[in-house]
């Protein structure tokens, strides 16, 4: 049996309810990088360039450490996975990368390539080729794979980062209301990059809200309502989210986390910021880690935020900081 | 309507006469400077790159000396380039500017969208006079270009430095004032000779070095702190992946002008780079391959920080460029970039790159 190993990064974050049952059933093994750890992390930033962001040296390192756990490793050429939408150039540059950087190792890169819609048609056609199995047995694989995908849901009990063997911890405090968490999943849900930020936020009381449990069509119709169609498909759930949240009664706050250097987030980390201080109504904390960031700073930011929250709800505290009044005011430039 | 757009190069001369041609009323931005940057800095998201920073400095200069219209080219991903436009007109908005952006491209809402686009603009010129306004544009950005291409050869070995710049300064002053093809092409031709017969001096160690990378870093001599200039002072003849007539023939016109094209230099990149990720990031590994097989010295790549095709096409050349020993140096800009830092690092390697040639040239005899 072929071991196929898919490194814990990026879009696994996504899929891992879809890429592993579509090559289990087509009977290759199939073995998933560890959980980030430091030695993965080191071994990533050593692989890349300085400039690259962090998910994409995490993830050089999760191919790193299945070099000697598989027989062929999937670092698939994602291009697009909705109609209209792409990805980051980064993962789109990803496995010509990888394949430089891991000369000697196989690696199996189909492109997805969903742009005009349909189904990942070379996908389909390269995995029939690597398994040996017939386009229909593949074709069928992907159904059945897709439609468990497709029902796969998420709640603020259940996200996807309690799916992949995250244990849970329970709270010794009250209920204190939900907050989200926006952020690319690669980012959110590893637990190494966010340094537990779900166990943290949990522990303090918080229900966690992502845009994975905000339901579908609710958010294709937010994310609808802009100018100019964002052409991200993370980009587009984030800004979405960030309009349905604000429609919501019972949410705390939101916090939104990026990596240093993601040129993707540093246009809709601004727009996020600009429809939540043009509503004027909920708490926004944004933060921004890389490979150099300290727990302890992480920790004093979220408890600074949590307490202001608490605050509000006793105290009549304004709504928005003088901060985020000059950053975000129509007073003129000069 | 008072038309204006980003500064990009010479792009404003192109600009400005295909406008004027079909009867608007263009305000040209200030010359970029310091306070440019510090205004585009000031309200720009921190982790937007350089050239968002300056354009919307541009933007907010242009507004102090009246205009009311914003032109600018888009895109849909996956460089967030295509996203500017809207970023830009939130922050504008928010700071209550009252601008129109026209964002020109062909995006989700199809040609319609922007032929209207382009109807707005057009303020009722018919198809015959855009077409002559489009004519007129190509040849000044053509003339410029070439131009350019001599003071590139030239600046490396005059015998007066900065003479080949001011002819060239001349040139596009003299070429934005002109009003048809017979002038702009006799005031290339004298500037061409000017140039080509400027006094040289004698030093023997010029070496070629190619500059790639993103577009607007390497066509805007601010964004990239002057750099050819530097390199010219240093006795280096440059040459660039990218120019601006070679910019719109490859987006306006598909390549089929008879004109530099990309076309040669994303087929290079391909056994590297298979496919397209955005920006220019094929156009920068094919082209660097293009100037090694053409033996060029070296190669610089520049691009803003944290421009994400270029650090795609960044991790990709030094695997060609180990192989082939090609010399090659990335260099990052942002608005804190310095010029002394800059030149450090141009020196270090021109002594570098003519070393290499002194022991290949000892090695070969």
């Amino acid at each position: 049996m072929l071991r196929i190993g898919i490194p814990r990064g990026f879009y696994y974050y996504r899929y891992f309810n879809l890429w592993p049952n579509f090559f289990y059933e087509l009977g290759a093994e199939v073995v998933i990088s560890p959980p980030t750890n430091k030695l993965i992390i080191n071994d990533g930033i050593n692989l890349a360039v300085d400039e690259m962001c962090l998910p994409f040296k995490v993830y050089l390192g999760h191919i790193n450490a299945l070099k000697k756990e598989s027989d062929v490793i999937f670092v698939p050429r994602i291009v697009s996975v909705e109609k209209n939408c792409y990805t980051c150039p980064k993962v789109l540059g990803l496995p010509d990368i990888a394949k430089l950087v891991f000369n000697k190792i196989k690696l199996f890169t189909p492109t997805i390539n969903q742009y005009k819609g349909g189904e990942p048609e070379e996908l389909l056609k390269e995995t029939a080729k690597l398994l040996n199995v017939s386009q229909r047995k593949t074709k069928k694989a992907w159904c059945n794979s897709m439609h468990k995908y497709a029902t796969q849901e998420f709640s603020t009990e259940f996200l996807p980062a309690d799916y992949l063997g995250h244990v849970k911890v329970s709270s010794p405090l009250k209920p204190r209301g939900k907050l989200a968490l926006l952020g690319h999943g690669y980012n959110i849900f590893d637990s190494y990059i966010t340094m537990s930020l779900i166990d943290k936020l949990r522990i303090l009381g918080y229900e966690v809200l992502t845009s994975e449990i905000i339901p579908h069509n609710d958010l294709e119709k937010a994310s609808g309502d802009l100018p100019k169609q964002m052409f991200w498909t993370v980009g587009k759930e984030l800004l979405g989210a960030t309009k349905w949240l604000l429609e919501q009664k019972d949410i705390a706050g939101i916090i939104y986390l990026t990596c240093f250097g993601c040129g993707a987030d540093a246009m809709i980390s601004d727009l996020v910021n600009r429809f939540v201080a043009r509503q004027g109504k909920l708490p926004l904390l944004n933060l921004t880690v890389d490979e150099h960031t300290g727990e302890a700073g992480l920790i004093t930011r979220i408890e600074a935020f949590t307490d202001m929250l608490a605050r509000r709800k006793t105290e009549s505290e304004d709504n928005l900081p003088a901060y985020g009044e000059f950053e975000y005011s129509s007073q003129g430039a000069l | 309507m008072k038309i204006t757009f980003p500064h990009m190069g010479n792009l404003s001369i192109v600009a400005r006469v295909l406008f004027e041609s079909i009867g608007q009323t263009v305000i040209v931005p200030p010359p970029i400077t310091k306070r440019t940057l510090q205004i585009g800095s000031k309200y720009s998201p921190e982790g937007a790159c350089l050239p968002f920073k300056i354009n919307l400095g541009n933007f907010i200069e242009s507004a102090e000396l009246g205009a009311d219209t914003i032109v600018l080219t888009g895109g849909c991903g996956p460089c967030r380039f295509g996203y500017y436009g809207e970023v830009h007109r939130e922050i504008l908005r928010d700071l209550g500017y009252n601008f129109e952006m026209v964002v020109l491209e062909v995006n989700e809402k199809g040609l319609r969208d922007f032929n209207e686009k382009v109807k707005f603009l057009a303020n009722g010129a018919s198809y015959l006079e855009i077409a002559k306004a489009l004519r007129l544009a190509w040849h000044k950005a053509k003339a410029l270009d070439t131009l350019e291409e001599a003071v590139q050869q030239v600046r490396a070995c005059e015998a007066l430095i900065g003479t080949c710049d001011k002819l060239f300064s001349s040139a596009c002053k003299r070429i934005d004032e002109a009003k048809n093809i017979l002038e702009i092409n006799a005031i290339m031709e004298t500037f061409l000779s000017k140039i080509r017969s400027t006094d040289r001096s004698l030093r023997r160690d010029i070496i070629r070095i190619a500059i790639v990378g993103e577009i607007y870093t390497i066509l805007e001599p601010f964004a990239s702190l002057n750099m050819e200039k530097h390199l010219g002072k240093m006795g280096v003849q440059t040459i660039r992946s990218l120019y601006l007539s070679q910019w719109a023939n490859d987006h306006m016109f598909k390549g089929l002008l008879r004109a530099r094209s990309s076309k040669k230099a994303i087929a290079k990149a391909v056994p590297f780079l298979s496919d397209f990720v955005g920006g220019h990031a094929m156009e920068t590994v094919g082209s660097a391959i293009l100037f090694s097989e053409c033996d060029y010295d070296g190669v610089i790549q520049v691009a803003p920080l944290t421009c994400m095709p270029e650090i795609v096409a960044q991790s990709i050349i030094p695997y060609y460029a180990s192989k082939h020993h090609l010399p090659f140096m990335t260099i990052y800009v942002d608005e804190q970039s310095g010029e002394a830092g800059l030149i450090t690092r141009l020196e270090a390697f021109c002594d570098l790159v003519r070393q290499k040639k002194k022991s290949s040239l000892k090695e070969s005899v």
